[in-house]
């Protein structure tokens, strides 16, 4: 415990210095022998006395400090020598900064320099976090955004925990739910519709959703209204469709949407800018579109959609296509709506074992559902564009204490007029607060300038990024960084200049040379920014290897000289036959193309479309349903094969000759895949399978031929078992067509525009090279990698800066010592070999810093790998010798300065 | 410190008055100084040790008293006090204020017309 003599002096505190200094300790005596006089009449009152007079001290202390500052300012600084200056008062403040910015103006290029170098670190951090504002932080456009949850189905023989949800256990959630306060659901998948434009079409994507889904949302129509019962015949539009289409005409709700080949539609409503939904990452992986957004809603209803209801009028148990979106009840937590719908999930899979076994559920905050996979990426680069502002934090401190140690003159005559030590670390902080005050106001600018930039050039299928914006919370958020950077870099040269004593205003102060404490910093700061640097630039090769590993992917087809468009067929080619010719005059148009070798197509173009999955019934198998395999299915047009070069491994593909089966003997192509794990140690070629878990007697179909596998969905992945079967028994209305050309695939765009006018198609969407397409599935990967590279090229410069100017001041330092030696018969090698040296050690402890503290951080962002170690030893070891490198390069240059120095000029300086 | 005038001074707070007072009589140390205020008022006046402390800055700063040069010898921690002259000369005048104003308080019959001490 204190004593009553501690705690008195502490109280004592509340007195300004100087009159501590002159009367506390008579204060002290006094107080104590007015407590041992009390003690004497009793305990009682020993304790009162003790307490009256810690109290008085406190109150009489904050008086005199009120009054004395009042003294003060009225007589400004005429104060009596014993008062020394004082930091934090309002006076000492603002003297301060005028002291500050007269030091600012007076070296104007120092000044310039280290506020765009701050505007441009404190800048590029904004900017990222503008991003991770838009994408993680900032709630999604709903009411009470934090109470949704997104529900799958969680598939346990797939191991996929976000399979979409069958009709049948939506409607039970639905129904039986007690955790949640409402449920809705909509199609996992986008749908395309032609929506007719002056003589011609145009494509929109179209998320079906259940009648609830807005109030769900808890967001209304701006416009009109939502989607309720009965409304399976209007739509409501998205702010920009309404925009892009309408011209924002307000007068809009009642009109029709005029969707080509189906029932006239009738637009009720529009809905706000801000409104988003679904996100593409809340949908499921299949449908035809990759699209981000939809333009426009219909409604989900078993009246429009009779694959909701089976044969006995009950919900569909067997497909799965739904996305879910629930309402937790206020008070209930993700965890107990977790165990309330798994434990009716279970009960569910003992009630219908056929269809349900295996089927749990998963729950998961909507939040994530919509960001989850991009947030590895962004903490990445948050963490990549940290340490660049630590790295340059740490330049500029190194640049204030040089300066400082300049100013120790100037400090020490501070010091003795009175200056106590606070009050020279105050204007030292000042001066590098302000400093960073003026780079944060100039890094507004580049904030608006990197977020765009930042925008273009994401891919556009990052969730959210777009919404980025220089906003409330990005202004706060460059306010405060901007304090904490002014701090950060002042700290360690105020540190320095406080402890300036009065007696170095009187010594020569020329010959100054860095204390062994100063040069203590130094080195520990160089050794940080090359532990940083290494730990940066190790991150960004390891990107880069993985980078150049999922090019090397062999995608399982050729990637050049093809364009892929997706095609619309009218429903006026309805029967088997218009639509075989159809296509037929299709083909023949497009081989027409000069250059063009090969005609094909698919409902899917690997790495351009999504996938569809389908169950599969091998012809003497009986299992239950839950027990199928589950296949990729898709229908092959004309030469696909060929046109993609997907190799032959076994048996043969479709030709024109197929046709002549018809519809009575039915075949199928399969890939590798499928052919190992359906049928391992035997042939699939001619074997018979049927889609789906019901087959019927005559729908048997023979697998004729085996290709290779192709990587689909991204390059990263492991093929899935797939099967073709042939649009010659099943043309299909909405394929991905895909030419092969000897030349430029690109630069038959033109062509197969007028082609497609020929035949009175709608003009082609999704119009892509093959090569393009490849482009974009790492569109991710590159832009993390090109922030990360350039992040870490920054670093290897910074770094280099700051060796170059350490060892240059060590080297100036040095100079006399460096002339003895020379004058006593060292060589000049020898005077840059120990100039040189001290970077190399100093480099090489950051170096070996830097790659434990990679080898033990990297795992963490394993997920970001690819076809590459976290401790790979080739990015391990590359990467540190080229730090040590860029050590010896930067030292190099001042270290032949000091051995050129004549020992004269050094010894009579 | 700047010259000031001895009537500028006045009226003297009367906490300043009776350590001027307590001084006037004898040297005293701060704890002294307290004990003697505190007798001769009788407990009229509790006076608090920061009052005190706070009136013996303003009376140094105003030099009306100073600190004896060696402290005391008994306990080199403790500060002796000593009246100035010009603190002496601020007192009495602070004295022949008061007593003017006691005079016109009598005159007005606001106390006993003066007696004789016992």
């Amino acid at each position: 415990m204190f004593s009553t003599s501690t705690l008195h002096r502490l109280a004592m505190r509340a007195y300004p210095q100087a009159f501590r200094v002159r009367l506390g300790d008579d204060l002290q005596d006094t107080f104590l022998r007015r407590v041992s006089a009390a003690r004497s009449r009793g305990v009682i009152h020993g304790v009162a006395a003790v307490s009256a007079g810690i109290l008085d001290t406190c109150v009489s202390g904050l008086a005199e400090r009120a009054a004395d500052r009042r003294v003060r300012l009225r007589h400004g600084a005429q104060q009596s020598p014993s008062r020394r200056s004082l930091p934090m008062t309002w006076e000492s403040l603002v003297s301060d900064v005028r002291l500050a910015l007269r030091h600012i103006r007076k070296s104007p290029a120092f000044a310039a320099m280290t506020i765009a170098t701050l505007a441009v670190g404190i800048g590029a951090n904004s900017a990222i976090f503008s991003a991770v504002y838009a994408a993680l932080l900032k709630p999604l456009p709903y009411a009470g955004a934090d109470r949704l949850v997104a529900l799958w189905s969680d598939q346990t023989k797939l191991a996929d925990p976000s399979y979409p949800m069958s009709p049948a256990n939506y409607d039970a959630f639905k129904r039986e739910t007690t955790t949640l306060s409402q449920v809705g659901a909509m199609y996992s998948f986008l749908v395309n519709a032609q929506v007719a434009r002056d003589d011609s079409a145009e494509t929109i994507q179209v998320s079906t959703v259940s009648p609830g889904m807005f109030s769900l949302l808890g967001r209304q129509a701006m416009l009109g209204r939502g989607l309720q019962e009965g409304d399976e015949h209007n739509a409501v539009l998205s702010y920009s469709y309404w925009q892009r289409r309408f011209d924002g005409d307000r007068s809009i709700v009642g009109k029709p949407l005029p969707v080509v080949g189906a029932p006239p539609v009738t637009i009720v409503g529009v809905m706000p800018a801000d409104f988003t939904f679904p996100y593409r990452s809340m949908l499921g992986p299949s449908g035809f579109s990759r699209a981000q957004t939809a333009d426009a809603w219909r409604l989900l209803s078993p009246r429009t959609d009779t694959r909701m209801v089976d044969a006995t009028g009950q919900p569909n148990r067997t497909i799965h296509y739904f996305s879910v979106i629930g309402r937790l009840k206020d008070g209930v937590s993700i965890a107990q709506a977790t165990e309330e719908l798994k434990s009716l999930a279970d009960r569910r899979a003992k009630a219908f074992p056929a269809s349900n076994e295996g089927y749990g559920v998963t729950v998961r905050p909507l939040l994530d559902q919509t960001v989850g996979k991009i947030r590895p990426a962004l903490m990445l680069l948050t963490t990549g564009v940290g340490v660049l502002l630590l790295l340059t934090c740490i330049n500029i401190a190194n640049v204030l204490m040089a300066r400082a140690s300049g100013r120790q003159r100037d400090q020490a005559v501070r010091a003795a007029l009175g200056a106590s030590r606070g009050r020279l670390l105050q204007q030292s902080l000042i001066e590098s607060v302000i400093l960073a005050a003026l780079g944060g106001a100039a890094a507004v600018g580049v904030v608006a300038l990197g977020t765009s930039a930042l925008l273009a050039i994401a891919p556009p299928d990052l969730p959210r990024v777009p919404e980025a914006r220089l906003s409330w919370a990005v202004s706060f958020f460059i306010v405060g960084l901007s304090l904490v950077v002014g701090l950060l870099t002042g700290i360690l040269p105020a540190i320095s200049a406080a402890r300036t004593k009065p007696e170095d205003s009187l010594r020569d102060s020329q010959r100054s040379s860095a204390s062994a404490k100063q040069r203590l910093v130094r080195s520990v700061l160089i050794v940080t920014e090359v532990t940083l640097a290494t730990f940066l630039v190790i991150g960004a090769g390891l990107l880069l290897r993985s980078f150049a590993a999922v090019l090397n992917v062999n995608p399982g087809f050729a990637v050049d000289k093809v364009l892929t468009f997706q095609i619309s067929i009218p429903a006026r080619y309805g029967t088997l036959d218009a639509a075989l010719n159809f296509y037929d005059e299709l083909r023949s148009k497009l081989s027409a193309l000069p250059g063009v070798t090969h005609v094909g197509g698919s409902t899917r173009i690997p790495l351009g479309s999504t996938q569809v999955s389908t169950q599969l019934t091998v012809e003497g198998r009986p299992l239950r349903p839950t027990e199928l395999p589950e296949v990729q299915m898709r229908r092959a047009v004309h030469d696909f094969f060929g046109t993609m070069r997907i190799p032959i491994v076994e048996g043969r593909v479709f030709n024109d000759s197929d046709r002549a089966l018809g519809l009575t003997e039915r075949i199928a192509v399969v890939n590798a895949a499928l052919a190992t794990q359906v049928f391992p140690n035997e042939s699939a070629v001619g074997k018979r399978v049927q889609m789906g878990p019901n087959p019927t007697p005559d729908g048997w179909i023979r697998i004729i031929g085996v290709v290779g596998n192709v990587k689909h969905s991204s390059l990263e992945e492991t093929p899935k078992p797939e099967i073709y079967v042939s649009h010659l028994q099943g043309p299909p209305v909405n394929p991905f067509m895909a030419i092969r050309t000897t030349g430029d695939a690109a630069a038959l765009i033109g062509g197969v525009r007028s082609v497609l006018k020929e035949v009175n198609l709608t003009p082609p969407s999704n119009i892509h090279t093959m090569e393009d397409l490849r482009r974009e599935s790492v569109g991710e990967r590159r832009f993390v990698l090109w922030l990360v590279g350039a992040f870490g090229v920054v670093a290897l410069l910074l770094a280099g800066i700051g060796v170059y100017g350490v060892i240059s001041l060590v080297a100036a330092e040095r100079t006399s010592e460096v002339g003895v030696r020379l004058a006593l018969g060292a060589s000049p090698g020898q005077v840059w070999k120990m100039l040189v040296g001290q970077a190399v050690t100093l480099g090489a402890i950051g170096v070996s810093l830097g790659a434990v503290g990679a080898f033990v951080l990297t795992p963490l962002a394993a997920s970001m790998l690819f076809g590459v170690s976290p401790a790979d030893p080739i990015t391990f070891v590359g990467v540190s010798l080229l730090l040590i490198v860029i050590a010896v390069l930067a030292a190099a240059l001042p270290a032949r300065r000091a051995m050129k120095v004549d020992p004269a000029t050094a010894l009579r300086s | 410190m700047p010259y000031k005038p001895s009537d500028a001074l006045l009226p003297l707070t009367p906490v300043a008055f009776e350590i001027l007072l307590a001084l006037a009589e004898e040297n005293l140390h701060g704890y002294a100084i307290l004990q003697a205020v505190e007798s001769r008022l009788e407990g009229l006046l509790p006076l608090r040790t920061g009052t005190l402390y706070r009136s013996l800055a303003r009376l140094l700063e105003a030099d009306l008293i100073d600190e004896i040069p060696g402290g005391d010898p008994a306990d080199e921690r403790r500060r002796r006090y000593r009246i100035t002259p010009h603190g002496r000369k601020v007192a009495a005048q602070e004295a022949a204020r008061l007593e003017g104003q006691v005079t016109a308080a009598r005159a007005r019959r606001l106390l006993p017309a003066r007696k004789s001490r016992p």
